[in-house]
């Protein structure tokens, strides 16, 4: 079962929280909350369980800090985990696109729509906006103004 | 026309007629679409409404053997020089249809402050015939289509029908 072998797998890792999770309500087997420089440990755990990163975002939580969400599920066993990684403003989450390759893209978009740099990452640039775009829209304290500036040509 | 053509050196009325006829009657479209408006270009394309009737079926994969460009979709702003540089790359002469509310002012996707799209095609490039709808129907752009023969030839196709019709 990889509710019982995932946190027996994170256990060395002195995770902030990992606890069982109710599926019913939140669609998760395992809630894990882990800081930001431990996702590549994590990640590298959850790949040893076989699982795959399903999805990789952020949360503009408050004014100082990002909640950044990684998804994982897995291919024969239903069981889906949510790790939170909680992330100052303006500090770097280290990458874990060399360990899970999926996730290059997801930090080129969390980087594109937040502006969170991941150090590490080969390739760090925008994704979804245009490459001399300024902004990073789904941030707080994104009004739209900024977007006139770059009116269409 | 002749903004887009230039003005040749010499003009030959008939000569020119003759041309414009032959390329009302062989629109290639350049083969891109750029959201779900495509789906019913390719409808339009297909059997059931076979844009071949009209000549216009023979979807080019590449833009200097197109001359008419259906701009098919929402245009983002990460889209929008992709589709200046196509533009560029088809040989004059060229027409655009602008297919679909979001190609003609950005449709639903347009706001006050958005950033994401470019609200409108003749915001980027020429555009000739504006086909409405979300998404137009295969008759619609098949209407349009024949819109663009009536302004190319100065005369179209079916305008006779249509008067006898009325």
């Amino acid at each position: 079962m990889l509710t019982d072998s995932i946190p027996q797998a994170l256990s060395p890792l002195n995770l902030e929280k990992v606890a069982p999770g109710d599926y019913a309500k939140t669609g998760y087997h395992l809630e894990v909350t882990a800081a930001p420089e431990q996702m590549p440990a994590v990640a590298q755990a959850m790949l040893n369980q076989g699982c795959f990163l399903e999805s990789l975002t952020a949360v503009h939580t408050s004014k100082e800090a990002f909640t950044l969400v990684y998804h994982f599920a897995n291919f024969y066993e239903l069981c889906r985990t949510a790790v939170h990684a909680i992330l100052p403003d303006g500090a770097e989450a280290p990458t874990i696109s060399h360990i899970i390759p999926a996730a290059d893209w997801y930090e080129r978009e969390v980087y594109d729509l937040f502006g969170i740099k991941f150090s590490g990452h080969p390739n760090l640039k925008r994704l979804l906006l245009p490459e001399d775009a300024e902004i990073h829209p789904l941030r707080k304290e994104f009004a739209g103004e900024e977007a006139k500036a770059e009116a269409p040509k | 026309m002749e903004t887009k053509t230039g003005q040749p050196l010499i003009h030959l009325g008939v000569l020119e007629e003759a041309l414009n006829l032959a390329r009302a009657n062989s629109l290639w479209p350049l083969t891109f679409g750029l959201a779900c408006c495509a789906i019913e270009m390719m409808a339009a394309g297909a059997s059931r409404f076979d844009l071949d009737r009209f000549g216009a079926g023979v979807f080019r994969p590449s833009p200097r053997q197109s001359d008419l460009m259906i701009v098919a979709g929402t245009i983002s702003k990460k889209m929008a020089p992709a589709i200046v540089r196509l533009w560029d790359q088809m040989p004059a002469p060229k027409w655009v249809i602008a297919m679909g509310n979001c190609a003609i002012s950005g449709g639903p996707f347009y706001y006050e402050n958005q950033y994401a799209i470019v609200p409108g095609a003749d915001l980027i490039i020429p555009v000739d015939v504006y086909v409405p709808g979300c998404p137009p129907r295969p008759e619609g752009l098949i209407e349009g289509i024949l819109m663009l023969e009536e302004k190319i030839t100065k005369r179209g196709r079916l305008r006779k029908f249509r008067d006898v019709n009325r």
